[in-house]
């Protein structure tokens, strides 16, 4: 049996905290709930949550403010709301070291379903992060805002979903060798089932996407009996 | 019938030159009523002073002598003849009475002596058959008029008969034909009118290109407008009248687009703050114990985020030149298709572009994600056809589904536009769709067209971007 989730909601609306609060509880997490910084600061100093839900307008001190703030301090996921659904909000939270972003009116399964993801990945893959939205890998760099690679002249390669999680993955993993069960569950959400060749397929439209020559590859390898490694050197940039 | 033509150049073209051919005729008509009479009494005077003096002459000469002088005169404008008794000569019109009574006085005092003379002067039908048709119809009543009054106009030649009775009894008849001014001269005229008329068309035309360019562009403007609301103002140039009219475009433009901008910046905040709302009533409805009812919960809150969803959307579609970045359009086709592929939705990917094409990569998407999205959902698969040359990229979406009516081709683009039957809300669309998408295409400075499929089967979503 796992153990429980403690997770903090960080919101104004005394009504949404509520109903945050008894939908979390109800699927299985221990929720606090803070209405601004101070009282989020005041909770931090005697508990330790395993996650944030931090919403981005919130008054005095904002929640961009305050995601960066932890993100200083510690390696607390965090997940951001807002109610501006546009691109700048999605750079400016990832920027600030957000673990996700989901926009109002979000779907509270959703929500579930990406915090049970960030909380799976920090236990079984932790990854190094720092400030900023575009990785460069191999000559690439993959905007992780705007979800997208951009190649070295300039031109912009979009991505599907899949195909953007799994990149995801790869460049926040780099040089590590990451099997076929644990790149499933983390970019197509299932388990793998035996003979599942959907991560194959899935990391050969990769590799055409780098024009990564798939008989030798040198960006993402196949590790014999492994899986597959990311083997390059990731740099953040802003 | 339309005598005024149509456009302002015709108009101008046609006022100057029913300017000028007016113009040109009363100058005639001064010029050849002063020449003709002019004329007239001056070769009139002469005659008179030349037949006076060979009345002098043949006065004093002796009987069987003058038959040599007269011989020796006989030419074509002036006759003479010796007659025992005066001839009657009584065709001349009374009007010419003052003429006569001029001309005999004349004659008179260069006769050096009183001898009796009386003068005549009548017009001579000028043809065999014109005479014989005045004899049948007696003469029009227009030729009569024009005769009596305006005789100097006519082509004709008028004779002066002078008659003088001599010392001895006799009387000299003499007969002179006055030629006429030739009324032809109007026919010389001809290529001088048309020479002013081709020099004032040329003068027309640039007259009306000053002042019709401006308003061509006035036009250009004004119909821009329509397609895109953020251009910039017109310049202001041209004649003062045109300037201001330009003025008065560009000063309503302006109100158009705050009024615009106003109420979209109104329906922006209201579906921005119905979404902490729509947030609770989602997790209230989560939390619904009974199953069916919060299905049907989820399903209306689904819908009604959809439109706000996509109004936020429709609205940010409408914002201003996107930042561009070249673009790798096959990728983008293949995320768009593949992200389909994985909700269930059968897409087909046909052609490859040449190149990148600058773009902003996530509006572009949004576009064609719309596009590929309409055609699964009302035409059951899509195939995404990518045709490109030097001059355009060309991206279409085909579909199997049933099609829609010619006359609702464009007027789907409308924002909430919904058909009837299967286009309806239950099929999961926000009616802003192609909105967003056209919107899209039009900020790219290209273009996009809904056409009914070969033997009208399906639809085909046409994007046409310029290289």
């Amino acid at each position: 049996m796992e153990p429980i989730d403690h997770v903090l909601v960080v919101d104004d609306d005394a009504e949404l905290r509520a109903l945050l609060s008894e939908y979390l509880g109800r699927n299985g997490f221990r929720v606090s709930v803070a209405r601004d910084g101070r009282e989020m600061r005041q909770l931090l100093e005697h508990s330790s949550p395993d996650i944030v839900v931090l919403d981005v307008m919130l008054p005095g001190e904002d929640g961009l403010a305050l995601c960066r703030d932890l993100r200083a301090r510690s390696n607390l996921p965090v997940v951001m709301l807002t109610a501006r659904g546009d691109e700048v909000d999605r750079i400016v939270g990832i920027e600030m070291g957000a673990d996700d972003y989901l926009a109002k009116p979000f779907n509270p399964r959703e929500l579930l379903a990406r915090m049970k993801g960030i909380l799976r990945r920090a236990r079984s893959l932790p990854s190094v992060r720092s400030e900023g939205h575009r990785l460069r890998f191999a000559g690439w760099i993959l905007d992780l805002a705007a979800r997208h690679l951009v190649a070295a002249d300039g031109v912009v390669v979009p991505l599907s979903g899949t195909e953007f999680r799994l990149l995801q993955i790869f460049v926040t993993h780099p040089n590590r060798v990451l099997d076929r069960n644990q790149l499933m569950d983390l970019a197509l959400g299932r388990e793998a089932t035996p003979f599942d060749r959907a991560i194959d397929v899935q990391v050969s439209r990769l590799r055409q996407r780098l024009q990564d020559d798939a008989r030798e590859p040198r960006i993402i390898k196949t590790v014999r009996n492994g899986g597959y490694v990311l083997a390059a050197q990731v740099e953040r940039i802003d | 019938m339309r005598l005024l033509p149509r456009s302002l150049f015709g108009r101008t073209v046609l006022v100057l030159a029913a300017g000028l051919l007016l113009a040109q005729l009363a100058s005639a008509l001064v010029n050849l009523l002063d020449r003709g009479s002019a004329v007239y009494r001056l070769s009139a005077q002469q005659l008179a002073i030349r037949i006076a003096h060979t009345a002098r002459v043949l006065n004093r000469l002796p009987t069987d002598a003058r038959a040599e002088l007269i011989d020796e005169l006989a030419g074509t404008d002036l006759q003479v003849l010796l007659s025992a008794r005066p001839l009657n000569v009584n065709e001349g019109y009374a009007e010419l009475d003052v003429y006569e009574a001029a001309f005999a006085r004349i004659v008179r005092r260069n006769l050096g002596k009183p001898l009796k003379t009386t003068v005549e002067i009548t017009r001579l039908p000028r043809t065999q058959r014109e005479r014989d048709a005045e004899a049948q119809t007696g003469a029009g009543a227009f030729d009569l008029w024009l005769g009596r009054h305006f005789y100097f106009l006519q082509p004709g030649t008028f004779s002066v008969v002078v008659q003088i009775a001599l010392e001895d009894g006799s009387t000299a008849v003499f007969f002179a034909r006055v030629p006429q001014e030739r009324l032809g001269r109007l026919e010389t005229l001809a290529p001088r009118l048309a020479l002013w008329l081709a020099i004032f068309f040329v003068l027309a035309v640039l007259v009306v290109r000053m002042v019709t360019r401006p308003l061509a562009r006035l036009a250009r403007g004004a119909e821009a407008i329509g397609a895109d609301s953020e251009g910039p103002p017109l310049a202001e140039e041209g004649p003062e009248e045109v300037r201001s009219v330009i003025h008065a475009f560009n000063v309503m433009q302006t109100r158009v687009r705050a009024y615009l901008l106003e109420r979209a910046e109104l329906l922006r905040a209201v579906s921005h703050d119905l979404k902490t709302p729509l947030t609770r009533m989602r997790l209230r409805a989560e939390m619904l114990a009974d199953d069916a009812q919060r299905d049907k919960f989820l399903r209306d809150l689904a819908e009604m985020e959809a439109m706000v969803g996509s109004s936020l959307e429709f609205f940010r579609s409408l914002g201003h030149e996107p930042r561009r970045e070249p673009v790798d359009i096959g990728a983008l086709a293949e995320s768009v298709a593949e992200d389909w592929r994985a909700t269930g939705g059968s897409v087909e990917l046909r052609g490859a572009p040449r190149s990148p094409y600058p773009a902003h990569p996530q509006a572009l998407r949004r576009c064609l994600d719309n596009l590929v999205g309409n055609a699964i959902r009302y035409g059951e698969r899509a195939r995404i056809v990518i045709d490109d040359d030097a001059r355009r990229l060309r991206i279409r979406i085909e579909d199997d589904g049933p099609g829609i009516p010619e006359e609702a081709l464009e007027r789907v683009f409308e924002p909430f536009y919904r058909l009837e039957g299967s286009r309806n809300r239950a099929s999961g669309g926000t009616g802003l769709g192609l909105s967003i998408a056209r919107n899209i295409a039009r900020w790219h400075g290209g273009e996009l067209v809904l056409q009914s499929g070969e033997q009208h089967k399906g639809i085909i979503a046409q994007l046409t971007l310029p290289r």
